[in-house]
């Protein structure tokens, strides 16, 4: 296909020849907002969770929770009266917050997701902390979601074994999760925090003297958890709510691992991923006082 | 026509029935317990908060001096923390909660709807009752170079009791069988990780002495009580002796107080329940169950928790049996049931021997109890089970079984249906229905309710109701021919294949099974009108023709 030189879409300057038009493609796909392709990577999962994994979950509990999550986006930024407030960018990310709470959240009734749905997306505004280059919103909506309905809503809870520890779905997360952290640059954190994960398990199990088998199977099934995967390439390598410095960022990521573990493996409390990162991220505009870095924004 | 409608209304509920929320109205038909799964362990586990009762029921079947059960305890199990069990409670638990079967009836489809000139009837009935079917239910110096520390010793029942607690693995399978403890070879490798997390040991071995006064066969379950927050079954160590991929059966009974019971380490699936299953799967329930089980563990290739059943245990619907009464509730360590559950657990934990103090309820039997109950059936091999099974508790209260549900045919045929009609004489039953419409009082002008009619002659009267009988009679027959050439025969080769899918079972072995072609399609080509009787009922129409 022949596209328009100096195109809106392309930006200017572009020759037109055929050799170059894998090159646009390229700068296209870099230029494109992340949060799309999170966007149907969530739906795929939320998708092969309800047909293939019988999530408990109703298809009224997913609008209802698109459908609050965008409104009242909507309203705090016309009430703030922010400059985004006629972009579709802000309803990206209350997208991204409820297909994450759907994945994440089960609930017997309907009101739940709506709910925390308001609490995750009104986070953003109401609890914003840090040094005024990159003063940002504290906390992941979804996450926020996730720990209110194992903390303190009634009828709600979180089911992360669902997923299973089956390998092909562990490759086709850990596949989908590298593209979109590769988009928006954030891979560092997954893989630092991924590997923390896994050699913290896996000195455990060293530790307490399991023999090669079932030692190996055992670190397989706990490493390759599908809700491990989607917390570290989903929810922990948001670049808005994690340390902004590269390093600090690889500290933080290690520092989450380090006390999900103590809170999961070592005393047996539940959800240690979920609660420990709800725990951490109130460290994170120490974080960024302490190595400042200018704030991300979407592309 | 407002007798069809309900009818029409009666059938829409009872095709509705399959689905899980609605309320039941069926009747239980049978069940499929624990006994059919050989060598199946059953473990109660009771959880509130961090204080858990457990009880396991060993179906241990070799000679008593070979048994030796080994449970890594988070703490040093005391005297009063330990008792002997009721198997009664098991027995309870599993008759409560087994897979169930319920029975719905066809009405008969060959019923004269013969309305003229009566009111009409509202009240109709689609699902009768038919009783149940299934009765009751079948249903030292040594010891320190070992590394090895007992904590408390001593005879409870039938069984030789140790609390240990350990440094060295070696050590301890050393001190096992040199203490006379029959345990499989290797058995410190499995030992060792549970040492290194700092668990303790409840050891027990039979005393064949005291064994022999109980009068007991069989050896009796044993109850913990412990506070922890590891929510969890040590499952591997009971695989030493299994090959790595022979599969074992696990049912555990979680009772709890907020919601259902799901592993937080494996996935925890429902089985594919609330589905209607062909008239002659009946006698069959308990193998068709059994195959059911097989075919989705198969499926799942043992690596999944499956929930069999889960509600609140205040009631049941329908009844595979009783729900547990609170004292035996209590029985099964139910703390909380009757007042206050800190005095409750400690009472638990009281010297053994102390008998389960008896509860008193307030008047009335103290109403529904805040218990629920999570049936989970686990299929594992040492292979794809290479963690230790453990638990959360969820908020989940909506009530779940494993139940399915046949339709009795309505056993007749078209032609019995005919010779019926044929038996029914239209101009007799109208001469009586005749006079049975109100007709106005002479110097009155009450109509009484039907005034249409008041200006007819009895001859007219009379044509009118043979002509609407007649079509009755047709319309019943039409009935009848359609229920057992079309609908019946195509709903069971639904059922069939509903059956075929969750047993995985061929379409030949289902055909084969008794009573299974009964009612299909080529065995019911009668005639819709048989000869003899037919011609009357034309012959009245005729003449009835002929009188207008």
């Amino acid at each position: 296909m022949r596209l328009p030189v100096s195109s809106p879409v392309l930006g200017s300057g572009i020759t037109a020849a055929p050799a170059s038009v894998a090159g646009r493609w390229h700068r296209n796909w870099r230029r494109l907002d992340a949060r799309w392709f999170q966007i149907v990577f969530l739906l795929s999962f939320l998708l092969v969770g309800v047909l293939a994994r019988d999530f408990a979950l109703r298809p009224l509990q997913v609008l209802l929770a698109v459908a609050t999550a965008a409104l009242t986006q909507a309203a705090w930024q016309w009430a703030l009266d922010l400059p985004t407030k006629k972009q579709w960018s802000g309803t990206l990310s209350a997208l991204v917050t409820s297909l994450g709470l759907s994945i994440l959240v089960r609930a017997q009734s309907d009101w739940v997701h709506p709910l925390l749905a308001v609490l995750a997306i009104s986070s953003k505004y109401l609890i914003r902390l840090g040094p005024p280059s990159c003063k940002s919103h504290v906390l992941n909506p979804a996450n926020l979601a996730a720990f209110l309905a194992w903390a303190c809503i009634p009828g709600a809870w979180l089911s992360p074994a669902q997923w299973g520890s089956e390998s092909l779905l562990a490759l086709w997360f850990i596949a989908l999760g590298g593209l979109v952290t590769q988009r928006i640059q954030r891979r560092d954190v997954s893989l630092a925090f991924l590997s923390a994960w896994g050699l913290l398990l896996a000195a455990r199990l060293l530790w307490l003297g399991y023999a090669w088998d079932p030692g190996a199977a055992m670190w397989l099934q706990q490493i390759s958890s599908g809700a491990v995967l989607l917390f570290a390439f989903f929810m922990i390598s948001d670049p808005m709510t994690t340390p902004q410095h590269p390093r600090a960022r690889m500290a933080y990521a290690v520092l989450v691992a380090l006390a999900a573990f103590v809170w999961q493996v070592l005393l047996y409390r539940p959800h240690g991923l979920i609660v420990m990162l709800f725990v951490c991220s109130w460290s994170v505009p120490l974080w960024n006082r302490l190595w400042p870095r200018a704030r991300f924004a979407w592309a | 026509m407002k007798t069809i409608r309900t009818l029409m209304a009666g059938v829409a509920l009872a095709a509705l029935a399959h689905a899980p929320a609605q309320a039941f109205c069926g009747f239980y038909a049978g069940r499929a317990d624990a006994n059919l799964f050989n060598e199946a362990s059953q473990v109660v586990l009771v959880r509130d908060g961090n204080r858990t009762v457990l009880s396991t029921l060993n179906d241990y079947k070799g000679p008593l001096t070979e048994f030796a059960l080994v449970v890594p305890t988070p703490t040093t199990l005391q005297k009063g923390q330990v008792r002997i069990a009721d198997k009664l409670t098991f027995e309870r638990l599993d008759a409560y909660s087994s897979p169930r079967l319920a029975e719905y009836r066809d009405t008969d489809p060959c019923q004269l709807n013969f309305g003229w000139g009566l009111q009409p009837i509202a009240s109709f009935t689609d699902v009768q009752a038919i009783r149940m079917l299934s009765g009751v239910a079948q249903t030292s110096a040594s010891n320190q170079a070992l590394g090895v520390t007992v904590e408390v010793q001593y005879t409870l029942g039938e069984y030789d009791i140790v609390s240990l607690s350990a440094t060295q693995s070696d050590g301890l399978e050393t001190w096992l069988r040199e203490n006379g403890y029959s345990i499989p070879k290797g058995a410190s490798a499995a030992l060792k990780p549970y040492i290194n997390q700092g668990m303790k040991f409840f050891v027990a071995k039979v005393n064949l002495q005291e064994q022999a006064k109980t009068g007991y066969t069989a050896l009796r379950p044993l109850q913990f009580a412990f506070e922890s927050e590891k929510f969890m079954l040590p499952l591997r160590l009971g695989m030493l002796n299994a090959p790595a991929d022979k599969a074992q059966d696990l049912i555990v009974y979680a009772l709890t107080r907020q919601g259902r019971v799901e592993s937080s380490n494996y996935r925890t699936v429902k089985l594919p329940a609330n589905q209607n299953l062909p008239f002659f799967t009946k006698p069959a329930f308990q193998d068709f169950y059994k195959a059911l089980f097989d075919n989705q563990a198969g499926k799942e290739q043992h690596r999944v928790v499956f929930t069999e059943y889960f509600w609140d245990m205040g009631w049941c619907d329908p009844c595979a049996a009783d729900p547990l009464s609170a004292q035996e509730l209590r029985n099964a360590g139910v703390f909380w049931v009757a007042g206050d559950a800190d005095a409750q657990f400690e009472a638990m934990r009281a010297p053994a021997g102390t008998p389960v103090p008896k509860i008193m309820l307030p008047p009335g039997g103290g109403g529904a109890q805040p218990v629920v109950l999570t049936r989970l059936h686990v299929r594992y091999t040492a292979n794809t089970f290479p963690e230790d099974l453990m638990f959360s508790q969820t908020r989940d209260r909506e009530n779940w079984q494993t139940r399915y549900v046949i339709q009795q045919p309505f056993d007749s045929s078209p032609s019995a249906c005919s010779n019926k009609m044929a038996q029914t004489d239209c101009e007799a039953l109208c001469k009586q229905r005749i006079t049975e419409i109100p007709m106005p009082r002479p110097g009155s002008y009450d109509y009484g309710n039907n005034p249409y009619y008041r200006l007819k002659s009895p001859a007219e009267l009379q044509g009118e109701c043979v002509a609407a009988c007649t079509t009755s009679k047709q319309s019943a027959l039409q009935a009848a021919s359609t229920y057992y050439q079309q609908s019946l025969p195509a709903r069971l080769q639904t059922e069939k294949q509903t059956l075929a899918d969750l047993t995985g079972w061929s379409t030949a072995r289902i055909e084969q099974m008794p009573d299974a072609r009964k009612y299909s399609a080529q065995d019911n080509r009668e005639p819709v009108a048989p000869a003899q009787p037919a011609k009357t009922w034309w012959e009245r129409l005729f003449s009835f023709n002929q009188l207008r």
